[in-house]
């Protein structure tokens, strides 16, 4: 037999090396392409959306619109919610601890109290549920059964300096707890600082407005408008952003759907308003408290771009036996309400599941520059209102409106805001003229 | 040491590197297998998940997991005048000679509309309907009688009787490559022994990309199971039937998205589970 020569046993290995080569290698890649993924039904989660603002927690959204001081001497005086004196009255009744509680019987109690000095404190629909109070006044956290009417807490100095009674309107009656161990701090409230406006009980159409009792002080503000870009956010609210079909609804609107969730986007003066619904699961049996939907929709604003600038809760209404609750988030400036649908965030839930949402896609960034202004008084301000002839007024509140200045500019001014015969108007604080805002 | 004595060291060590590797690929390849639980036994498992629920499963559960798209749905695409002369058997300028206003048409003997929600409804007077022969199979007569009235019949399957204290309505589904439209439905409504007339809705439909593997009936049973668990749900239920189907849960103005959804027939209502996400719907009662 003739050896095989070494030069072709030399080929042969060469080429057997290079196979051993190639296959380890083609081994190797079907290997790291094979490993099974987990298999889940659809996708559990929405796609997350860049967070405009910062995650917030429940107690961030439940503050007093105002506190309300009456001196002994019959001054009254309001306090922004938000501001350091309005916490440490909170902080103060902390320590407190009930000592009696019970429906007012047979005393003549009168809400607002008739005589003598009292902080109310105004939380106005936000307790009318009830599930709430632990987050509003965490020492009456056993009162989830009752619903405070006329939205005001009134707390009355008792006899000793430590001894405090949180008085408020239930449908059944007057409610009252007399609390103990109260901080010996609190009597101060009573006595109005620098950050408490005076204001004044003016009749207006056989009504008593509460209305600043002489030119208050205030501020206008320019702020930098941030536009987010629409798309990251609308995809987070679709369990599958590449099923999403857009239609152009007219030259202004478009709607992207997916057959189960829909975005509509409006152009507005200000930028986009981004409109979500979604179908309502309607269960007869599963219905929501107002605390129990707060905690479903703050997640979920979270993660569908966030809380921007200092939002609280605004306004809560419930319509009893559809387990529809209604939420409005809005912002405040130095403790007055921002009336602009700027940061403004409105929720509709059906048993706890978040079937609308309406947002401005833009929001106030950062302030650039203020002016101190000085605004019209209540009484110059009932006097301008009769001379226009407005009829059917219903409510008289102080706050900012929002006007744009430039491309990405916006300045937030004082106004009134009056509603008349459910219909809301707008006059600037500084002239008593209609304000012709954006956004508003 | 030579070169060849190099190659053959190399070729050792790539041999006993490609045997592990196939090694490793083997055990991948029976991993996966293993992966993919029978269907029945997904299923025992989701009947399983629901008993707890108090929920039994009497539905005869498809297996099928086709490739299925978004649809996009409009109205009637025939103007109303047009649909109104093959529903009346009238020539078109006859339609027009009896016009009240545009979605409107009254005759003598029966009055066709269509609402703003564009639902067409015929509803005939007693000389103009027909009588149903107690002979002949109920169902065949009204198929015919509806094949030269309704409009676009061919597109409709039939899906049951209702039956109501004034009558028995007959209940179409709208077909799109054989999966039913659910709120695509035509009644027609039989009262002592005569047609008197049909409520119909129409979509005219285009398929959207991208196509998709839909998930299992089995899968939107699991995941109606966990929307139990979440909504707290555990009253005494049975699951009737099981049928994939296209629907929308919003309507935007002139158009609607239809997409592939498991209906779940059940003795206390019905469920909707989106067939590409998984989302679980209720149906309002």
């Amino acid at each position: 037999m003739k050896p095989i020569p070494q030069r072709a046993l030399e080929n042969v290995k060469s080429v057997m090396l290079t196979l051993l080569v190639v296959m380890s290698i083609s081994l190797s890649v079907i290997e790291w392409n094979g490993t099974p993924g987990e298999v889940s039904v659809g996708s559990s989660h929405f796609f997350s959306s860049p967070l405009y603002g910062h995650e917030r927690l429940m107690t961030d959204f439940i503050n007093p619109n105002a506190i309300w001081i009456w001196t002994k001497g019959n001054e009254l005086f309001r306090l922004g919610g938000k501001t350091a004196t309005a916490k440490q009255i909170l902080s103060q009744l902390q320590s407190a601890q009930i000592h009696t509680q019970g429906f007012v019987h047979n005393s003549p109690v009168t809400l607002p109290p008739a005589h003598g000095a009292y902080l109310a404190l105004d939380y106005g629909t936000r307790l009318s549920d009830g599930s709430i109070w632990s987050y509003a006044l965490p020492i009456a956290n056993k009162t989830e059964h009752l619903s405070a009417q006329g939205g005001s807490l009134y707390l009355v100095q008792g006899p000793k300096s430590n001894v405090w009674s949180l008085e408020f309107q239930t449908a059944q009656g007057i409610y009252q707890m007399q609390l103990s161990h109260v901080s010996s701090n609190l009597k101060d409230a009573l006595i109005p600082n620098n950050q408490s406006v005076p204001y004044a009980q003016l009749p207006f159409e056989n009504q008593v407005f509460n209305l600043p009792y002489d030119a208050v002080s205030m501020l206008t503000q320019t702020w930098i408008l941030a536009s987010p870009l629409p798309i990251p956010i609308i995809n987070s609210f679709f369990r599958d952003p590449s099923l999403v079909q857009t239609v152009q609804m007219s030259r202004n609107e478009t709607a992207y759907t997916d057959g189960t969730h829909t975005v509509q986007l409006t152009r507005h003066s200000m930028g986009f308003k981004l409109s979500y619904n979604a179908p309502e699961v309607l269960l007869k049996h599963y219905h929501v408290s107002v605390r129990e939907a707060l905690s479903a929709a703050i997640p979920f604003v979270d993660s569908h771009g966030g809380f921007v600038g200092q939002v609280v809760l605004q306004q809560v209404n419930t319509t009893s036996g559809t387990g529809n609750v209604q939420l409005q988030f809005g912002d405040e400036l130095n403790g007055w309400p921002v009336f602009s649908q700027l940061n403004q965030i409105q929720l509709d839930l059906i048993n706890g599941s978040v079937t609308k949402m309406q947002r401005l896609l833009p929001y106030l960034q950062s302030e650039v520059a203020q002016e101190r202004v000085t605004i019209l008084s209540g009484a110059k301000l009932l006097q301008i209102i009769k001379s226009m002839h407005v009829q059917g007024v219903q409510s008289i509140m102080l706050g900012y409106g929002s006007t744009l200045q430039t491309l990405n500019e916006v300045q937030l001014v004082p106004v009134y805001q009056v509603v008349a015969n459910n219909r809301v108007i707008y006059l600037d604080a500084q002239t008593g003229q209609p304000f012709q805002g954006m956004g508003m | 040491m030579d070169f060849g004595k190099v190659k053959t060291l190399l070729m050792i060590v790539f041999l006993a590197l490609n045997l592990f590797l196939l090694e490793q690929w083997w055990t991948l390849q029976t991993a996966v297998g293993t992966y993919q639980e029978p269907y029945a036994d997904q299923l025992a498992n989701v009947k399983r998940a629901l008993a707890q629920h108090h929920v039994s499963v009497t539905a005869n559960v498809p297996n099928v997991e086709p490739i299925l798209s978004l649809l996009r749905a409009t109205h009637l695409q025939d103007s109303f005048d047009h649909v109104a002369a093959t529903v009346l058997q009238l020539p078109l300028s006859q339609v027009k000679a009896h016009e009240v206003h545009s979605q409107e048409v009254i005759l003598p003997y029966a009055t066709f509309t269509e609402n703003r929600s564009g639902e067409l409804h015929l509803s005939l007077q007693y000389q103009a309907q027909t009588v149903i022969d107690s002979h002949i199979s109920a169902l065949h007569q009204i198929e015919k009688w509806a094949a030269i009235h309704v409009y676009q019949f061919t597109d409709y399957r039939f899906w049951g009787w209702n039956h109501s204290a004034r009558g028995i309505t007959a209940v179409f589904d709208e077909q799109y490559q054989g999966y039913p439209i659910f709120h695509a439905k035509l009644t027609i409504m039989i009262e002592n022994g005569r047609i008197i007339g049909f409520r119909q809705t129409y979509y005219t439909v285009d398929v959207t990309n991208p196509s998709r593997v839909v998930i299992s009936a089995a899968n939107a049973l699991l995941a109606m199971s966990l929307f139990m668990d979440k909504a707290h749900i555990n009253e005494d239920n049975t699951v009737r039937t099981v049928v994939l189907g296209y629907d929308s849960g919003i309507q935007l103005p002139k158009v609607w998205f239809l997409t592939p959804v498991w209906r779940i027939y059940t003795d206390l209502g019905n469920f909707e589970v989106n067939a590409f996400t998984g989302e679980v719907g209720v149906e309002k009662s």
